[in-house]
C-alpha cells in the first residue's frame, strides 16, 4: 500500500467509510486475534476481546492521525483490553478462584495454542516463554510473534525504544538459559 | 580464543532462537470470527460528521481564546476611564466642602459676626 493510498483510506476512515474499515478488519483481524491468544490463552476471551478492540477502534477512528500505523494503532487498543480484562478478573478473584479447576480443565481442553506443543521443542519454547515476566513476554511476544518493529513496541507499550530493546534482549537470554538447561 | 567461540556459540543460538520464536506456529482462526467481526461495525456514517465539525472547532480554540483576553483587557480599560473622571470631581467637591466649613470653623476668613453663613453649614460639619 502506497503512501497515496494510505490517505485516501485514512480520508475515508475519517469519514466514517464502513467500506474502508472494513478492508482495515480483513488486513488485521488475524494478526489482533493472534496477539489476543498468546496473551489469554483462551479461544472465547480471545475473540471477545478481539471484536472489542475492533469495535472500539471503529468507534474512536476519527482519533487516529496515522501517526504510527493502523496495524500499531490496533495492537495498542487490543493491549489496553487485554490490560482491562485482566483488571476486571483481578476484581473478581474470589469469584475466579471458585471456578478455578473448571477453568483450568476447560483451557487445557481449549488451549489455543496446543497445536504449537506437537513438537517438543516448540513446546518447551512455548513453556519457556511462559517463564518470562509478563513484560518480557509481552516484548518478545510483539516483536518476534506479531511482527513489530521496535518503534512499534515502543509505541503500543507506550515506552521507550531502549527500553523495550532492553526487555527483548533480557528476555531471548533467559529463554537461552531455560532451554541450554533442558535441550 | 574460546571466549571469543563461546561469544559465537551464543550469538548464534540468540540468532537461532530469534528464529524459531518467528517460526512459530500460527494460531488456528475460527472460521466463525471474520463474518463476526464484520457484522459487529455499526454504520456510523452519522457520528462522524459532528465530530469533524468539533475538530475545526478545537482548531480555532487559540484565536477564541486570544480575542476572549483582548476583549476582557478594553473592558478593563474601558471602565477604568469612564468611572475615573467623576470620581476624581466628587473628590475635589467634596474636598472643597471641607476646606470651607473647616475654615470657617477656625474663624480665619470669614466674619464671626456674619449669621447668614452660619445658617447654611451642615450639622455635623460644626
Amino acid at each position: 500500500m502506497g503512501p497515496k493510498d494510505r490517505r485516501q483510506t485514512l480520508k475515508d476512515l475519517h469519514k466514517g467509510r464502513r467500506r474502508a474499515y472494513e478492508e482495515v478488519v480483513l488486513r488485521n483481524y488475524k494478526a489482533v486475534y493472534r496477539f489476543m491468544v498468546y496473551l489469554t490463552r483462551d479461544i472465547s476471551l480471545a475473540e471477545e476481546l478481539t471484536q472489542e478492540t475492533f469495535t472500539s477502534a471503529w468507534a474512536n477512528i476519527e482519533s487516529f492521525e496515522a501517526r504510527a500505523s493502523i496495524a500499531t494503532w490496533l495492537h495498542r487498543i487490543a493491549y489496553r483490553k487485554f490490560i482491562d480484562s485482566t483488571r476486571c478478573l483481578q476484581r473478581n478473584a474470589a469469584l475466579i478462584a471458585g471456578l478455578k479447576e473448571e477453568n483450568n480443565n476447560a483451557r487445557r481442553s481449549s488451549d489455543p495454542l496446543q497445536g504449537l506443543t506437537a513438537d517438543e521443542h516448540t513446546r518447551l519454547l512455548y513453556e519457556a516463554m511462559r517463564s518470562l515476566k509478563q513484560d518480557e513476554y509481552i516484548a518478545i511476544l510483539l516483536h518476534y510473534i506479531q511482527g513489530l518493529s521496535f518503534r512499534q513496541v515502543a509505541k503500543v507499550l507506550k515506552l521507550p525504544v531502549g527500553t523495550v530493546k532492553w526487555q527483548n534482549s533480557r528476555a531471548l537470554e533467559k529463554l537461552r538459559q531455560y532451554l541450554s538447561g533442558r535441550v | 580464543m574460546k571466549q571469543k567461540r563461546e561469544k559465537k556459540s551464543k550469538r548464534i543460538t540468540l540468532k537461532s532462537l530469534a528464529a524459531q520464536l518467528r517460526r512459530l506456529p500460527e494460531a488456528e482462526i475460527p472460521e466463525t470470527l471474520k463474518p463476526r467481526l464484520l457484522a459487529a461495525i455499526p454504520d456510523m456514517q452519522q457520528k462522524h460528521a459532528p465530530a469533524h465539525q468539533f475538530r475545526w472547532y478545537h482548531a480555532g480554540d487559540l484565536g477564541v481564546t486570544a480575542a476572549a483576553v483582548v476583549f476582557i483587557f478594553v473592558l478593563i480599560f474601558l471602565i477604568n476611564y469612564s468611572l475615573y473622571t467623576p470620581s476624581r470631581t466628587e473628590i475635589i467637591e467634596f474636598d472643597t466642602s471641607l476646606c470651607y466649613t473647616s475654615l470657617y470653623q477656625n474663624g480665619f476668613m470669614y466674619d464671626q459676626n456674619n449669621t447668614y453663613l452660619e445658617k447654611y453649614v451642615p450639622y455635623q460639619l460644626k
